[in-house]
């Protein structure tokens, strides 16, 4: 349990330098990419912005997480339910299983229309894949 | 698989809650191995023998080939 309380503490430190870090970040980039695309720059603003908030989600939810004891147990259960777990990675394996075959479709589908869309997913397709086949290997000699 | 918590839970008038907490888990997990959707880890089927004071053998009925 001290080791969970540790472990949220962490996560709350590093969801902290994050926000600091992110912040800092995005008013360097506001002075480095003045002359950018209004899509560009907006794109960058959006996807800082909504990490942080997220970030700042999380440093609320581990806050408070760590002022009561209660709902530490609580969440501590939650996370090392070994049926959570199993569900977890159950879902894992199908969500990636299930949007692999979706973005081969979609590799057929947009290769009649656009070249370049068709391409990109391929190539998407081709790292997902990839990055799979790693992650396994990988599992295979740690087990 | 098939088990008896339900049984020695009944017996031993414990609630699912109160098991959970006992082992750790969520009373979810606890309705679950009930009902036979899921079934435990070996830690979680040893916990639950000690828990109940039996062997896993008495706790957990293995019924041939599953998931072979």
């Amino acid at each position: 349990m001290e080791e969970f309380k540790k472990k949220i503490q962490r996560r709350f430190y590093l969801c902290t330098m994050y926000c600091g870090a992110a912040s800092g970040t995005y008013f360097l980039l506001q002075h480095l990419i003045k002359n950018a695309p209004d899509f560009s720059r907006g794109m960058i603003a959006g996807v800082m912005v909504g990490m942080d908030v997220i970030a700042v989600f999380l440093m609320i939810k581990y806050l408070m997480l760590l002022r009561n004891e209660k709902k530490l147990k609580e969440e501590y259960i939650k996370s090392t339910d070994e049926r959570n777990i199993a569900i977890s990675k159950e879902t894992m394996r199908t969500a990636s299983v299930v949007s692999l075959m979706l973005t081969a479709i979609a590799v057929i589908v947009s290769g009649f229309f656009s070249k370049v869309i068709a391409t990109t997913l391929f190539a998407e397709m081709t790292a997902s894949a990839l990055i799979t086949v790693i992650v396994n290997i990988f599992y295979k000699k740690k087990m | 698989m098939k088990n008896r918590i339900q049984e020695l839970r009944k017996v031993r008038k414990v609630t699912q809650q109160e098991l959970a907490d006992a082992l750790s888990v969520t009373r979810q997990t606890i309705i679950s191995l009930e009902n036979g959707k899921y079934n435990a880890s070996l830690t979680l089927a040893h916990k639950a023998a000690q828990f109940f004071g039996v062997s896993i053998e008495e706790l957990f009925i293995f019924e041939g080939e599953e998931n072979l």
